[in-house]
């Protein structure tokens, strides 16, 4: 399974976890099968509007079917639920301690947007 | 003459001197085009006889003939669209109404469908003025429509005061760029000096003559906007003082000239000025 964390910067597992979704800098795209991590940089991150959305639509065409983040807005929410993606809440500090507490099922999912659009 | 009142920073007091302004001359139409935050009516009041709600395209696809080909998502500068699973999501609020994507459709699966935007509001006051609002609806991000809107109520037969979003960006854009002249509000703080900087750099963008007036305006800070308009050669129409009374009316949403009635030579006085400067720059050309 391919899930997806929101990351601060480009260093593998130890990348630091980024609070926000849709203006993260990074996505890590981790495969819990091989371990294998890819960064990708969010392009929109500096986007004037609609961050969420176009990250959203980032997550989805990677084909990760779960995301980790801080917090996800309404719009972005809204995108990644209709792509039957889930998303869970994590505070730890590197995506691959964030990938660790998801295994152990210490995070929670959340089941409405806890973010609020930034312009 | 139409004059737009903006400011770079908000808060400085924009309505402040809008409102008192129209209060002090005779044949005005004031704008409230502040469309996110329109608080004129507080003060001069909040009885309204007409409104027209406003609308904008917003694009709903039809599922059955769309083909997931994805070119309106990859089209959409605003990301207000998104493929999900084989469909289309659409995201109403961040449209800008293009019609981009009706257009690159190769299959006819985007029809436009209005979308209320917001509102406009002609007030009847007991101060007579001919006052209409612009309202923004809640959630929505772009108020130039409502504004443009707003523009199309202008009398050209009366003084217009436009009271404008604060900022330097799109909203405060549209409500100046035809103005013929901007007042631009400030206070002799460090941020009201920074904001004031970007505001009166979108006036020289604009090539809209201007002139500031300083609100809660103190002896030993004035020289904070002082020097800055002697080094642009900007000229200050007024000094709004700082004094606790002028923020205690407000706070009673009581415009200030009318329990001090004798401001109401200073705006006078200030409008003249402004006269004085455009019939100079129509003489000139």
């Amino acid at each position: 399974m391919k899930i997806a964390v929101t990351a601060e910067n480009d260093n593998g597992l130890q990348s630091k976890l980024n609070p926000h979704f849709g203006r993260s800098p990074y996505f890590a795209f981790v495969d819990t099968e091989t371990k294998e991590v890819e960064l990708v940089k969010n392009n929109a991150a500096r986007a004037a509007g609609g961050a969420g959305v176009s990250a959203a639509q980032l997550i989805s065409d990677r084909g990760a079917k779960v995301l980790i983040s801080g917090s996800v807005g309404p719009k972005a929410y809204s995108a990644l639920s209709s792509g039957n993606i889930e998303m869970y809440i994590s505070k730890d500090n590197t995506v691959g301690e964030a990938v660790d507490s998801l295994q152990e099922g210490s995070l929670s999912q959340l089941s409405s947007p806890n973010g609020t659009p930034r312009k | 003459m139409k004059l737009t009142v903006l400011s770079g920073k908000g808060g400085t007091g924009k309505t402040t001197v809008s409102v008192n302004m129209a209060l002090s001359l005779s044949k005005i139409q004031l704008l409230d085009a502040d469309v996110e935050e329109p608080n004129c009516k507080y003060f001069i009041g909040t009885d309204f006889d007409k409104e027209e709600k406003i609308y904008r395209k917003v694009p709903k696809v039809d599922q059955e003939k769309c083909t997931a080909c994805r070119k309106c998502v990859d089209f959409c500068e605003y990301n207000a669209l998104a493929m999900m699973i084989d469909e289309v999501l659409v995201f109403p609020e961040i449209c800008h109404s293009c019609g981009g994507c009706k257009r690159i459709c190769p299959v006819n699966a985007i029809n436009e469908v209005d979308r209320e935007l917001g509102n406009l509001k002609h007030g009847v006051n007991k101060y007579g003025i001919d006052f209409w609002q612009g309202e923004l609806n809640i959630g929505e991000e772009s108020s130039v429509p409502v504004i443009e809107e707003l523009k199309e109520k202008t009398n050209p037969n009366k003084n217009v005061i436009i009271d404008a979003q604060p900022g330097t960006t799109c909203p405060t854009i549209e409500a100046a760029a035809d103005s013929d002249y901007c007042i631009l509000v400030t206070e002799p703080t460090p941020f009201g000096l920074s904001d004031l900087k970007l505001a009166s750099e979108l006036m020289d963008e604009l090539k809209i003559p201007h002139g500031v007036i300083i609100n809660r305006a103190e002896e030993d800070s004035d020289y904070i906007i002082e020097d800055f308009c002697e080094e642009r050669n900007i000229n200050i129409l007024l000094k709004i003082p700082f004094i606790r009374d002028f923020a205690h009316l407000y706070s009673n949403g009581i415009p200030f000239v009318i329990d001090y009635p004798t401001w109401k030579d200073e705006f006078k006085k200030v409008f003249k000025e402004i006269r004085g400067v455009l019939d100079e720059k129509d003489n000139g050309n």
